[in-house]
């Protein structure tokens, strides 16, 4: 009998609805600029794992696994370790900066007393990096921690804005970003209403702060619904 | 809130905790109550001491309760392997719940007061109930001083050891509760065998009890 070690079924033919070559196209001519690139999210990916999400924003995708709670026989404090493993990132300010915002992120979600002494292994993988990738990681996270039965306080999701020219551009992609004032990316948990991360970058004035950040918020919201049907529908799978 | 309602982390189930009582996969903040993780909602109802009926809501996440539970829970009969015996206690690693087998060993501590019931503290050597490389079956239980490692308990008649091998490797024989024989020497060995129940039940619907059908 053939051992299926995993049910892995991301949509290629989602995959390949924006094709690679399409990257240079202007693409804020197509769509409007207060709505996201096509997306694309997926709770539970492989069979096998303790936990795995896959986020999708146009031509940025990224894979999220979790691997535990495991107890390591080293960790001994009565709180859970939370590791992360970001894999391809090459810039590597891009990468401090990511891990830091990520960790921090996660670790103000998941109830870390729940697991004394034990260690939650978190491993990202950047497969295509079109602008925002750290708002789809955070994404593909929150996603993965649905799916492993982690407790944490709740759904995160994150948006990625950008200002340029007194306009605000909703998860621009690298050629919809040229130019642009500065941006932000802005993750929160709305079922408390609690921002978990703000990743505010370039010369944004500082009376446009605010507005960003909550024209941010309000895309946040607006992206809810499609996160919990991804977990719901993956619930209804397995059950 | 219905029973089979599927909920995402973060939904909110209840309003007020009400009449219930909170189960697994539940917090509560800003005085309502929110889902922590993905999962339905499962209602039930049980006696407690005084007779009253008290009603449970919980996030399940999947039929099979050994699904629900990432972790050994304190209650469950657990399978484990003894690493190392100290005087106060052995280390053990915690292989299998029931008969599903974890991806991962998880250790844990057997400590010398959870060897023979109600019994604080033995003057009787370890080695006389485990010894290293024992298989045995185990509960794991609560302790207020141990909070990083699961801590085991065996005993019960029903927990115990139920494999172990001589100096050489070779099997052990039973020869009663409390001995075992080598079937290359004939050296008999003290051990803390377990009745291993002929009809094993190990979960029920909302706790885990092992019924002996002798």
């Amino acid at each position: 009998m053939p051992t299926i070690r995993s049910n892995l079924s991301i949509p290629l033919n989602e995959l390949s609805r924006i094709a690679d070559d399409q990257k240079e196209v202007d693409q804020t001519k197509q769509r409007d600029s207060s709505k996201f690139r096509p997306l694309c999210v997926k709770c539970g990916v492989f069979g096998t794992q303790d936990g795995s999400g896959y986020a999708e924003f146009g031509n940025t995708r990224v894979l999220a696994q979790i691997f535990g709670p495991d107890g390591d026989g080293k960790w001994e404090d009565s709180y859970a370790k939370i590791t992360l493993n970001l894999k391809g990132v090459e810039d590597e300010t891009k990468l401090a900066e990511y891990r830091a915002e990520i960790i921090s992120c996660i670790s103000s979600v998941i109830f870390v007393q729940k697991y004394p002494g034990k260690v939650i292994d978190i491993e990202i993988t950047v497969i295509s990096d079109d602008g925002g990738a750290l708002s789809t990681a955070l994404t593909a996270v929150s996603l993965a921690l649905a799916h492993s039965g982690i407790e944490h306080v709740g759904l995160t999701t994150s948006a990625h804005v950008v200002l340029r020219n007194d306009e605000y551009i909703t998860d621009p992609s690298t050629s919809e970003s040229e130019g642009v004032i500065g941006g932000v990316t802005f993750s929160f948990v709305p079922n408390l209403g609690q921002s978990t991360g703000i990743n505010l970058y370039g010369r944004v004035p500082i009376e446009n702060v605010k507005n960003l950040l909550e024209f941010a918020r309000q895309k946040a919201i607006s992206l809810v619904p499609v996160i919990h049907k991804a977990i719901v529908k993956s619930v209804d799978e397995m059950k | 809130m219905i029973t089979g309602t599927i909920v995402a982390p973060g939904d909110k189930v209840l309003d007020r905790v009400g009449q219930y009582r909170l189960g697994n996969g539940l917090y509560e903040a800003n005085k309502r109550i929110y889902s922590s993780i993905a999962g339905y909602v499962n209602i039930y109802t049980f006696k407690d001491k005084s007779d009253n009926l008290v009603q449970v809501i919980e996030v399940r996440r999947s039929t099979d309760p050994r699904e629900n539970e990432l972790l050994p829970y304190v209650g469950a009969v657990v399978t484990a392997k003894v690493m190392a015996v100290g005087l106060r206690f052995a280390k053990c690693d915690i292989i299998a719940i029931g008969d599903k087998v974890y991806k991962k060993r998880f250790s844990a501590l057997l400590p010398k007061k959870k060897l023979r019931p109600l019994e604080p503290e033995l003057s009787e050597p370890f080695k006389n109930f485990v010894r290293t490389n024992d298989y045995i079956l185990a509960k794991v239980c609560e302790d207020v001083g141990i909070k990083d490692k699961f801590v085991l308990s065996i005993a019960e008649d029903e927990l115990g050891v139920v494999l172990c091998r001589g100096k050489f490797g070779e099997a052990m024989k039973k020869v009663d509760w409390n001995t075992v024989i080598s079937t290359r020497t004939g050296k008999t060995e003290p051990r803390k065998m377990a009745k291993v129940p002929q009809n094993c039940v190990l979960f029920n619907d909302d706790s885990s009890a092992m019924e002996t059908d002798a």
